[in-house]
Formats: C-alpha cells, structure tokens, sequence
C-alpha cells in the first residue's frame, strides 16, 4: 500500500511538473546557443526520394528559422545503414541528425541480429514523426493481366517465381510488403533489389519488373499517364489522394505496409536541443503550406512529440519483427 | 510540333533580364568553384543550391543549370592545367589535355574544351527540344541485361586509354572493379573489403581517389624532376586555334556531340559512358594514334564535346520520366520538388513554359559559359606561370578542402593521402591510372546489373544473347576487343623490333 | 648478387634481383597481392550461385582473373625486358603526403586556418627550394585565401579554429 501511494504520489509530482516543465525548458531555450554552426541533415538514401524532399523541406525551414545553415547530406546504399550507422558515431551535440525511415529504424535491427551495428532506441533519441508515407501496390499492366488485388492473387498462384517484384533495397518496407504479400497469400515471387526507388523506376516502367510496393509521390505521375496501374494501397484506409483506390486490407485482412519518416539524433544529445528541433518541427509540421505540399506529394503529413515517435518505432519494431522470422527472410 | 512556337515561349522565359542575370551568375560561380581543385559540380552545386530556393522556380532551375555547366568546365579547366579531374567525366580530358599544356597549348586545349562544349551544347539542344518524349522511351529499352553490355563495352573502350601495355591496363581495371565494389553489398547488405571501418561503408569516394592518384601523385612526380616540369611553366603558347586546329577537331567533335546526345539518355551511367567512348572511338579512328595519350588535340575535342552534350541529353530521363541520372540531376530533382514542382510525363504538359524555357536556357548558359570563359583563358593559363614550387601547395591545400567538402569527411582527405603513396608507386612502376579510375566507376554499376540480369533471367545466362540489343552491345563489345587488341599487339612487336 | 650462382642467369644477362625488381615483375606481384587480398577478405562473405550471387562471387571473379594477369605480367618480365624502376623521391614523398594527413587529422580538432597553414607549410618545405621563410609566407597567404573563399564566400561547416584551440 505504501509503495503504491509513494507511486502515485511521484506520478501526481511528475504530472504537476509536466506543466512546469514548459516554462523551463523554455528558459533552457534561450539559453542554449545550439545551432551555432552549420547542422548536418543526414539522409540515408540517394538524393531525389521521399525522405530526400522531406529533409529538403524541413531544412529550408530549420535554416530560416535558426539561422545557420542545415545541409542534407545523402549516404545512399546498404538499404539505408550506412547513413544511420553514421549518425549514430556522430558527436551528440545536435550537428548531426538523421531523417531516417521505417526501413532504418524499425526493420534493420531485427533483420540483421546480433551482428547489427546499431539499436534504435538505444543508439538514437527520437525527435519527432514527421510523414506516413502510404505505399501503393502497382503493376506494369503490358506484363499482368490482373486488375485488382483478388485477380493479381490468382495470377500470382498460377504463375509461381514468375513475376519479379522491385524494391528499392533489401530490408526497405517496399521489399517486406513484397514478401507480406507472398506470405499472406501463400504465392511466390522474385525479389529484384535496387539502389533506391528512383532507380527501380525505369525497370517497373519498362516491364522488365512486374510489380512493385512503392511511394505515392514517385508512381503517381505514371499511374495517372497509365504506364502503370495502381491496384490497391497498403494502408489500413483507403486514402486522400484516390478514394475510390481500395486497400489491400480488403482484400487480405490486416494488410499494412507503409513508410514513415522521422527524425532523430545520436542518443546522449541534451534535451534542451531536442526540445528545441522538436518543438520547431512541430511548429513546421503544422504550417499550411507544409501540409499542402507534403499532401500534394502523396504523404500525410504528421506532427508528433519524441515520446510519440518513440512508441510508433517500439511497436512497428514488432509488427515487422513477426513478419521477418515468419517469412524467415534473412540477407542471401 | 510547333516547335518554333514551343522555343520563342522557352527564349522569352530565359531572356528575361533577371533569368539571363541568375544564369551568368550561375555559370559565374559554377566555373570559379569549378576551377579549385577537388570542387566538382556535385560539391558546387550542393553548396550553391540553398541560393536558389528564394527564387521563382523558373529562375531557380536555370541558375542551378548555369552553375552545373559551369563547375563541369571548371572541371575540364583543372584537368587540362594541372592534370586534377574533379569528376569522372574529366578523367579523359586530363590524358591528352594535360600532355598539350605540357607542350605549353594550355590555351588551345581549353579553347578547344570550351568552344567544342559549346557546338556540342547547342546541338544537343535542338536534339532535346525535337525529339525529348519519344527519346525517354528509348531510356526505357534499356534493362539490367542491357546496361551489363554497354558496361562491358565501356570496359574494353576503357583499354584504349593506356598507351602502354595492354596487360597491364587490363590488369589496372580489375583493380578499379574492385576498388569500386568496396562498401556495402546492395543486395545482401554485408560490409565488404570496410576492415569494420564506417567510413567505408559508403565505399571509396571517387573524388578523394582520382585526387590522390593525381592530384598528390603527379605533385610528387614533379618534384623529384624539375627540369621537365619548367618546360610547362615557360612556355605558354598561342591561345587561340588555328586553321588546322580547327580542320583536326571539327569531326571528332562531331562524333562526339552525336555520341554524347545518344548516350546521355541512358539514366544508368550513359552520360559517363559518351565521354570514354569518344576517346576510343578517335583514338581508333586517327591516322596518327600513337599521338594519344601525349597531347592528341583530338583527345580532348572529341571527350569534351561527348561529355557536354550527354549532360545535356542527360535532362531529357529526369524532365519526361522524373529519373534522375546523375547526382546533380537528383539534386535538380529535388530542386524542382521544392517549388512544387514533379517532374513526369504530363510535366511537358503541365509547365510548358518551365520544360522550354529550361531548354532554351541550357543553351543560353552554354553560350554564357563561352562568353565567360575564352577571355578567362588567358587568365587561367597564366596561372601556369607561377613557379611550381609556390603551386603545387596551393594545389594541395585547395583538394584536400576539395575532397573534405563533398561528404564533410576527413576521412576522405586520409584516403587522398594513402591514394597519393599509391599513385606515386603505379608511376614508379609505369602503370597508367585512367583505366584504374573508370574500372572504379563501372565496378559497382557492373556488378549490380550483372546480379539483376540473372535473378531477372532465372539464372539463364543464355538469355544475354537472345535479348536483340543486348547481344548486338555484346557483339559490339567482342568486335572492340579485337580491333583493340590486334594493333597494340602490331604495334608493340614494332616497337620491340626498332630496340 | 652479381650473378654468382649458376642458375642465376636470365636471358638478358641481368641477375634474378635485378629481374624481380623490374617494373613490370614488381607490377605483376602487387597485381598478385590485390588478388590474394581481395580474395582473402571475401572469405566470410556469402557466395551464393551464378543465379543469386552473394556478395562474394563477382570479387572472387575478378580477383581470379587479376591474379592470373598479375602471374602473366610478372612472368613475361622474368623472361623478357621489365623496365627499371627510378629512385623515389622520398623527401617530396614524405614530407606531400604528411602535409594532407596532417590536414586530415586536423581539420575537425585545429579547424581550418590552423591546419591549412601547416599543411601548406609542410608542402612548400617538399621541393627543398624554398625556405622557411618563403614557406610562411605562401602559408600565411593560402590562410587568407581559403578562409575568404570556403567560410565567408561558400559558408562551408568548418571551424575556421577549432576546439582543440578555444
């Protein structure tokens, strides 16, 4: 009973203090000099993406807002692990920070074990969730016939290892929606990975890969000039940008695959500079002309605080943590 | 096509004075950072880039191709003056253009690099303007099987860079194959050849590679012979071309700008390709081809036009199908992203005055980039008269802060440094780099096509000769072989009888 | 040394030293050490097969194919004419190379001015026809102009002093 109320009683204290907490983080604000020189943005993918345009974005604004110069920095290859292997050897002072992604974050750790250079949670502190990012089932339609999700199924099962599916890297949520696919519906593809999604592209457009789990804002432009056909996105619902796109939830319950993206700093890296880039990325996340933009590029905007954003990261973890040992999906 | 219609819209846009004022400044800064050793176009324009995101869009995009025309003659300036390439492209030029400033024709080599550009930009605009849509589909014909050919055949065009022994140049590309697979595996995502250092994680940086190799190499290599080096320094010759100059680079530059504008299309490396291809197919073709490789002025008429038009047939994939095909364009890219902008295939529809007025001014840039630079000519070859003992430090400080400031890595500088110890020893040991470097870059781009073509395929190898282009790039490709090979045999049995 | 053994004799008359020291011969072994070391650090990759290739398959590839010119190289030179190698320049050599790792080393800890001067101090020392004098003065001057042109005209993210310094 004691140490109960004692719980409680420090709970009462911490939620009384939330509100303090306010005013002096503030104070601790004004305080800090941070950024005083230039603040590197890494980008773990090649220049041109998703993540790259978002980065892009959020510096324009940082830059504006606190004066010194944020440069993003692309360290493409390895499915994204060098960047954010990077990021966490970097000095914890609030000069380098990582936009990194589901893939990065959420898949690599579980996919590669022991052997991992890095541990999320343990390695980063978590700033804020700034997109979701829906992935879009599509299909070169010269190469199958198929034009919704049930007709692709029964394709896929009459013509097992026939249809060879792009990603834009191994372990990236393009290639586990792939695989998810296969798994859930108990049908067999080949998996084809690139050096990102831009240089899948020519290959999907070109029929020489039938099909593709990838981002709104890079099929979009070809679904809508009817090089490619969007067949269903793999978000749990139907979205914005097409209403009358289904889900492939509807067809397999329980379907999802997205992307998100988010940013983080090396663990160690004092509050008050993350309070500070967190509260500027809320406050730029929430900006109109932002949530145009990022809407007109296919993604949902997010505004999240680093607790938030540590939660998503802990049980996307897990989801994708089942996936991987069922599938036993394992680098070749 | 009123395509008269389409390029008055595209001149109006760009000849607007405050477009022509950003496109000068962006040739401007482009060619002055261009010039410091180790600053490349992709450097500069990653530097330049947060200046243009004030502007109107339009405004922005040609600046950012000002400053990209710029930085790749800068970078053509440096390899011809003090043999540094600052990007891959230049790597052919610094062969020949470096010899003929040796000769003291600094000054016609860089007219030549500039007015071949320039021919070779203004064609490769009214090619764009003419046939863009149906050109991205060409891209598109191009798979894995098809972009492992042309490597293959960029490969053995790449032997005819060396001008000493073939073994040896064949060896030096599979060193270069190698190097370049250091880094992350793509496909299984294991570290290779790292030693468990993350710095080379992301592989070795090409720029700190060619820096060391000759930039530090070429330095030492002077010093140990100061009686060689005064001949560059004395003598500073002529600036301008003469007639038979001109009657020597007119088809080279031709062939060229039509190798350039094909291959520049290709996103997968085309517009690297052109420039080497170019090299092989005039070094082929000379009647006097053993003076390559010591200051063949077709050597750099030919390259220099190829590399200038495939930069800019290199727009036509990212503007119709949104694929960048280089780092600067996927800088573009996003460029363009940030003013709202996505490049596709409606793009030609949607923003005609942005697609034609990027056009026009593409060459209105190129035009800028001559007007800036024959008068500048002599101020760069003029630089060749300070005394090499106050230069070469110069040169040293300027690349290691080059080759720092494309990745904001010191560890790059400690690779240009070890590179320079092994640039040195391939010297003493009279073996020839450029194969090394292009071995380097096509290593990966090799590799990766190799793999996919034969997940793609199945395993059946058989396929690559089934597959119509591949197996006539392949066809090609063995043909080269030949022709290479027989006359450097004959040639070497010459040289063997005259001892 | 001189030809003293019997079989010491090549076809050029030169000794087995001179023939193994020629250009092509050493070329060929440090073609054969790349091989073997490439060859050697794949070991723990995966292989794979010719249908899905690990990450080792295309090295071992190459690095076959580059051993086996590497031993053509260094045999022909055994048997024919190897080209002498030259004296290194060990001074230029030396004193080039310490002025980029100095640099290198430096950059983040000393920041820019310092490690500019150093290393543009140490360079000009390399020819041996420049005096201390004259290499602190072209030192001094490179400070000026790279701090002009990278920090206060490109904005470049480096301390002109660093922290080792302040």
């Amino acid at each position: 009973m004691k140490l109960t109320s004692l719980a409680a009683a420090c709970l009462s204290f911490a939620l009384a203090g939330a509100p303090l907490a306010g005013p002096l983080a503030n104070a601790a604000l004004a305080e800090t000099a941070y950024p005083d020189k230039a603040v590197t943005i890494v980008v773990p993918f090649s220049a041109g993406g998703t993540a790259d345009i978002i980065a892009r974005m959020a510096a324009e604004h940082f830059q504006k807002k606190f004066g010194q110069p944020f440069v993003v920095e692309n360290i493409g290859g390895g499915g994204g692990v060098s960047g954010v292997e990077k990021v966490t050897r970097a000095a914890p002072d609030g000069y380098t920070l990582v936009l990194a992604s589901t893939s990065n974050l959420a898949v690599h750790p579980t996919l590669y074990g022991a052997k991992f250079p890095y541990q999320t949670l343990r390695d980063l502190k978590p700033i804020g969730q700034v997109s979701v990012v829906p992935n879009v089932l599509v299909i070169n339609p010269d190469k199958i016939a198929a034009r919704s999700v049930p007709e692709l199924i029964a394709y896929l099962k009459a013509n097992p290892d026939k249809v060879s599916f792009g990603s834009a890297g191994t372990g990236t949520t393009q290639n586990l929606a792939g695989e998810l696919l296969m798994q859930r519906t108990g049908t067999q593809m080949v998996h084809i990975p690139y050096k990102g999604s831009s240089a899948m592209l020519p290959d999907l457009l070109a029929g020489n890969v039938e099909l593709a789990f990838d981002n709104v804002p890079l099929l979009l432009p070809h679904v809508k000039s009817g090089k490619l056909v969007a067949l269903a996105v793999a978000t749990p619902e139907r979205q914005d940008f097409d209403k009358n796109l289904p889900t492939v939830a509807e067809t397999i319950p329980g379907f999802e695959a997205t992307a998100w993206h988010g940013f983080l700093a090396p663990a160690g890296t004092p509050d008050a500079v993350t309070d500070k880039l967190s509260a500027e990325l809320q406050t730029f996340m929430k900006q109109p002309e932002t949530v145009k933009k990022m809407q007109e590029l296919g993604m949902t905007p997010v505004s999240s605080t680093p607790e938030q954003f540590a939660d998503l990261i802990k049980t996307m973890t897990a989801q994708w943590k089942e996936v991987i040992e069922k599938g036993n999906i394992k680098p070749q | 096509m009123d395509l008269l219609g389409n390029l008055a819209l595209g001149f109006a846009t760009s000849l607007s004075l405050h477009n022509l004022l950003y496109c000068f400044m962006g040739a401007l800064f482009g060619t002055l950072i261009g010039v410091l050793p180790g600053l490349g176009p992709v450097a500069t324009i990653a530097m330049l880039l947060p200046i243009t995101f004030g502007l109107e869009p339009v405004s922005a995009l040609i600046m950012l191709a000002g400053i990209y025309y710029g930085a790749q003659y800068g970078g053509s300036t440096t390899a011809i003056l003090i043999n540094l390439p600052g990007e891959s492209t230049s790597v052919v030029t610094a062969i020949d253009g470096y010899q003929m400033a040796r000769q003291g024709r600094a000054g016609t080599a860089l007219a030549t690099a500039a007015l071949g550009s320039f021919f070779a930009g203004t064609v490769a605009t009214v090619f764009i303007a003419l046939f863009a849509p149906p050109l991205a589909e060409l891209a598109l014909e191009f798979g894995p099987p098809e972009y492992f050919a042309l490597m293959v055949l960029g490969l053995i065009a790449s032997i005819t860079l060396a001008s000493g022994s073939l073994l040896k140049a064949l060896a030096m590309i599979l060193l270069g194959l190698l190097l370049g697979l250091v880094g992350r595996d793509i496909y299984t995502t294991e570290a290779r050849f790292t030693f468990d250092l993350q710095n080379l994680s992301d592989g070795l940086q090409f720029v700190a590679l060619a820096m060391g190799i000759y930039g530090i190499g070429e330095i030492v290599r002077n010093l140990e012979a100061p009686e060689t080096r005064s001949v560059a320094v004395t003598k500073v010759g002529g600036l301008m071309l003469s007639w038979a100059d001109i009657r020597r680079i007119a088809a080279p530059v031709l062939r060229g700008t039509g190798l350039g504008a094909v291959l520049g299309i290709l996103p997968g490396g085309g517009a690297l390709l052109s420039s080497f291809a170019s090299y092989a197919l005039e070094k082929k073709l000379s009647r006097h081809p053993q003076e390559f490789g010591k200051g063949a002025i077709e050597g750099v008429a030919g390259p220099e036009s190829a590399n200038n038009a495939g930069a800019q047939s290199s727009f036509i994939p990212m503007l119709t199908l949104g694929i960048p095909s280089n780092p600067v364009m996927a800088l573009m890219v996003g460029a363009l992203i940030i003013h709202g902008i996505t490049p596709g295939p409606a793009f030609v529809a949607e923003k005609p005055e942005l697609f034609w007025g990027l056009i026009a001014s593409m060459w209105v840039g190129n035009l800028m980039l001559v007007v800036l630079n024959l008068p500048l000519i002599g101020i760069w070859v003029r630089l060749l008269t300070v005394p090499y003992n106050y230069l070469f430090p110069a040169i040293i400080v300027f690349s290691a802060i080059g080759v720092y400031s494309v990745n904001n890595s010191t560890a790059d500088v400690l690779v240009m440094a070890g590179m320079g110890v092994f640039g040195y020893i391939l010297y003493k040991l009279d073996c020839e780099p450029a194969p090394l470097l292009l071995g380097f870059i096509l290593g990966p781009m090799l590799e990766e096509n190799l793999r996919r073509s034969m997940l793609l395929f199945r395993g059946d190898a058989g396929q690559f000769f089934t597959r119509p282009l591949t197996a006539t790039l392949l066809g090609i490709a063995l043909v080269s072989l030949v022709v290479v090979l027989l006359p450097t045999i004959s040639r070497k049995r010459e040289v063997v009888f005259k001892e | 040394m001189n030809g003293k053994s019997p079989h010491g004799k090549f076809p050029h008359g030169k000794s087995p030293l001179q023939a193994l020291c020629s250009q092509d011969a050493l070329s060929g072994l440090m073609f054969m050490a790349f091989a073997g070391g490439f060859a050697f650090l794949a070991r723990d990759l995966s292989l794979g097969t010719a249908v899905r290739m690990g990450a080792a398959y295309f090295p071992l590839l190459l690095s076959g194919l580059l051993g086996l010119i590497g031993l053509v190289i260094f045999v022909r030179a055994l048997i024919g004419e190897g080209g002498r190698v030259a004296p290194f320049a060990w001074r230029a050599l030396v004193l080039v190379v310490a002025a980029v790792l100095v640099f290198g080393f430096g950059l983040s800890g000393l920041g820019l001015a310092p490690s500019v001067a150093i290393a543009a101090f140490l360079a000009t020392l390399a020819s041996g026809q420049v005096g201390w004098r004259g290499a602190l003065a072209l030192s001094a001057l490179l400070v000026v102009f790279t701090w002009a042109v990278f920090i206060l005209g490109l904005g470049l993210a480096i301390p002109t002093i660093g922290t080792w310094l302040s």
